[in-house]
């Protein structure tokens, strides 16, 4: 018998397995590979023939023309180097949804696969509804930016694309009139392959070679034995008994059922994929459990001073952030500035009101001086936003409740003072569920009810069973969810190590 | 990677979606394009998306304007001005994406040299100006010749 099974190989499942680090664990997994792996030589702004460069934008399977067809498909996710991530999701869990875009990932690694890079710290006002304060998860944050190494790009690198550099000057020009309004634009910490080079990072394409995934320290706790790692199963459900947990798969392919014991069980499916696991053990098909999601925004912002200046894609595509009203986390809301290196011109040609010959030449002058804003709403709580599971195993997800914020009106505002320019008709809110933040299903309580987890993230009415994934979450502020679930696993898992050393 | 059709489409589609590519590719670059890799990409990705999503405009005869030889280009503005999101737009789309991945087309996709920027502002205005003739010269064409 295992001393843990970890389900999932997540942040969660991943930073859990280093905190048990010296305990017999398995970890149970769907784990789809990726394989679509290319050399630095490869990388597609090294322009290649037709065909090598179809294979990276395009895609063999015609992947990333799906969003002409289908624009709520995540802009992200369309890249041929990211359909793995969601591949084989529909099949493998369908969903039913009212209102939401959920997207689910099976690969290895999951979600965490698309991750941006931006790793974010729960500050006190962030952690006002969880039962700890920030005091207790200070020394995990530390822990787990040392093992992804957290750095930001050097304001004088030559890595900073030009534009986000003139927003930053800017921005340092007017802090006065910035710091009234509460605002802040800083340089985000982001986690960094420390063994890669960190330059010419771009999240919107999968640049394994520069942004920190788990999947790096999976690869190394499994060559160095600390965990056993069985994929293509399917945790289905566990069921406890007196002194250990049951857990029982189903093969991917097969479907060859299979059970595991353990002293103890850490769920850390992700907060959809643990959400379901534990409605399936206890039978319930009637609970909603509550959902939160950050809602999130696209706002093109234009400076007139680089129309027309020469493209180049040798930059950083993601540096800067900025965040309002940072003092309650359910007003604070926060924006990543993406500049389009790498994205299609073709993506944004029919964005634009004029025939498709003058918007070819009046696109290509455009793209030097754009800036994406990505906007993310700090979760709302309502009890029409919810999950549960039908007798068919079937996800029923209803999100009703949506922010009332309007903050891109606002940004527009803001960003003028910088000399960047928009118009609120360009604003594209996404639909909930899109920016594949979800969490707070199973909230951690100081008194737990039924479906929901203590402090340290043990299921209510269960002896063995812990979630270390955002499913914990006793809210859902605008930050970016990662770096807070690596260092909550650990926190969780420090707590659990102890109890097996004492025995 | 060569990029090929597979066996399972019919003939006359494919003859169809191929003339369909050269004279889109032809409306907007004002020449004929010879390579037989982009064209097989864009019958694959025509057959295949538009057979797996519902379009909201689905009858829009595009044939009778390749027939007829009349302004895509005008018709094209003029629906994505008035309907939205249609086929038409979504084929030269596709046509766009693809052939922004292909080395010999990158210089109508990314501005290369760094200009002068009243200049700039000039070329944007002179390809602004086009819009409103050809708008109502795709709302002319489309009602005479009954295109939507």
């Amino acid at each position: 018998m295992f001393d843990i099974i970890v389900v999932g190989s997540g942040p969660a499942g991943v930073f859990s397995s280093i905190g048990l680090t010296g305990l017999k664990i398995l970890m149970l997994d769907v784990g789809l590979i990726n394989k679509f792996i290319f050399n630095d030589e490869d990388l597609p702004h090294k322009k290649l023939d037709f065909s090598s460069n179809f294979k990276f934008h395009i895609g063999k399977n015609y992947h990333s023309l799906e969003k002409i067809f289908n624009p709520e498909l995540n802009i992200k996710l369309n890249s041929p180097a990211f359909e793995f991530i969601t591949h084989r999701s529909k099949e493998l869990c369908p969903i039913q949804e009212n209102n939401f875009n959920a997207t689910l990932s099976f690969a290895k690694g999951g979600l965490m696969n698309a991750w941006g890079g931006v790793s974010y710290k729960y500050e006190d006002q962030d952690l006002k509804d969880f039962p700890f304060n920030y005091n207790e998860i200070k020394e995990y944050y530390e822990k787990a930016e040392n093992i992804a190494d957290t750095s930001t790009i050097s304001e004088k690198s030559k890595n900073i694309n030009p534009l986000i550099k003139t927003l930053y000057s800017k921005y340092k020009s007017h802090t006065y009139y910035f710091d009234k309004r509460g605002v802040i634009i800083k340089k985000l910490p982001i986690l960094n392959d420390s063994q890669n080079n960190k330059s010419n990072y771009n999240s919107f394409f999968h640049n394994q070679h520069s942004i920190y995934t788990t999947n790096i320290t999976l690869d190394s706790l499994i060559e160095k034995k600390i965990l056993l790692y069985k994929n293509n199963l399917m945790v289905t459900k566990f069921v406890e008994t007196d002194n250990h947990v049951n857990v029982y798969t189903s093969h991917i392919d097969t479907g060859e059922e299979k059970v595991f014991s353990a002293k103890k069980l850490i769920l850390a499916a992700g907060c959809l994929g643990t959400s379901k696991i534990v409605l399936n053990s206890f039978n319930d098909y009637s609970t909603k459990l509550p959902l939160q999601a950050n809602e999130t925004s696209y706002t093109p912002f234009l400076n007139p001073f680089f129309i027309g200046k020469n493209d180049t894609n040798n930059f950083s595509t993601l540096s800067h952030g900025l965040i309002s009203n940072q003092h309650n986390c359910h007003n604070t809301i926060c924006t990543s500035f993406h500049t389009i290196n790498n994205i299609a011109i073709s993506d944004l040609i029919m964005e634009i009101p004029f025939p498709i010959r003058n918007n070819l030449f009046i696109s290509k002058l455009l793209k030097p001086s754009l800036l994406i804003s990505q906007i993310f709403y700090p979760s709302v709580i309502s009890n029409k936003n919810w999950i549960k599971i039908e007798r068919n195993q079937k996800l029923k997800i209803n999100y009703e409740t949506h922010t009332k914020a309007q903050f891109e009106k606002t940004l527009i505002t803001y960003l003028r003072k910088t000399g960047f320019f928009s118009h609120i008709k360009l604003s594209k809110k996404q639909m909930p569920g899109s920016s594949f933040h979800y969490s707070s299903t199973l909230p951690m309580k100081k008194q737990p009810a039924q479906y929901q987890t203590d402090p340290y993230g043990k299921l209510f009415n269960t002896e063995n069973v812990y979630v270390s994934d955002s499913a914990n979450f006793s809210y859902l502020p605008a930050k970016n969810l990662t770096l807070t679930i690596m260092a909550n696993a650990l926190r969780i898992t420090d707590k659990i190590k102890k109890q097996f050393n004492n025995i | 990677m060569n990029i090929k059709l597979k066996n399972n489409y019919n003939n006359i589609q494919i003859q169809e979606i191929s003339k369909e590519f050269n004279y889109f590719y032809k409306s907007i670059f004002k020449k004929s394009i010879k390579n037989k890799e982009i064209e097989s990409a864009y019958t694959e990705a025509c057959l295949r998306l538009i057979q797996k999503y519902e379009l909201t405009i689905k009858n829009i005869a595009i044939d009778k304007i390749i027939s007829k030889n009349l302004d895509v280009e005008s018709i094209e503005i003029y629906l994505r001005l008035s309907h939205g999101k249609n086929i038409l737009t979504q084929k030269f789309n596709i046509l766009l994406h693809l052939l922004e991945v292909d080395p010999v087309h990158q210089a109508y996709f990314t501005a290369i040299n760094k200009q002068h920027l009243l200049l700039t502002f000039l070329q944007i205005i002179k390809n602004i100006i086009p819009l409103p003739f050809k708008y109502l010269k795709g709302l002319y064409i489309s009602r005479r010749h009954s295109i939507v």
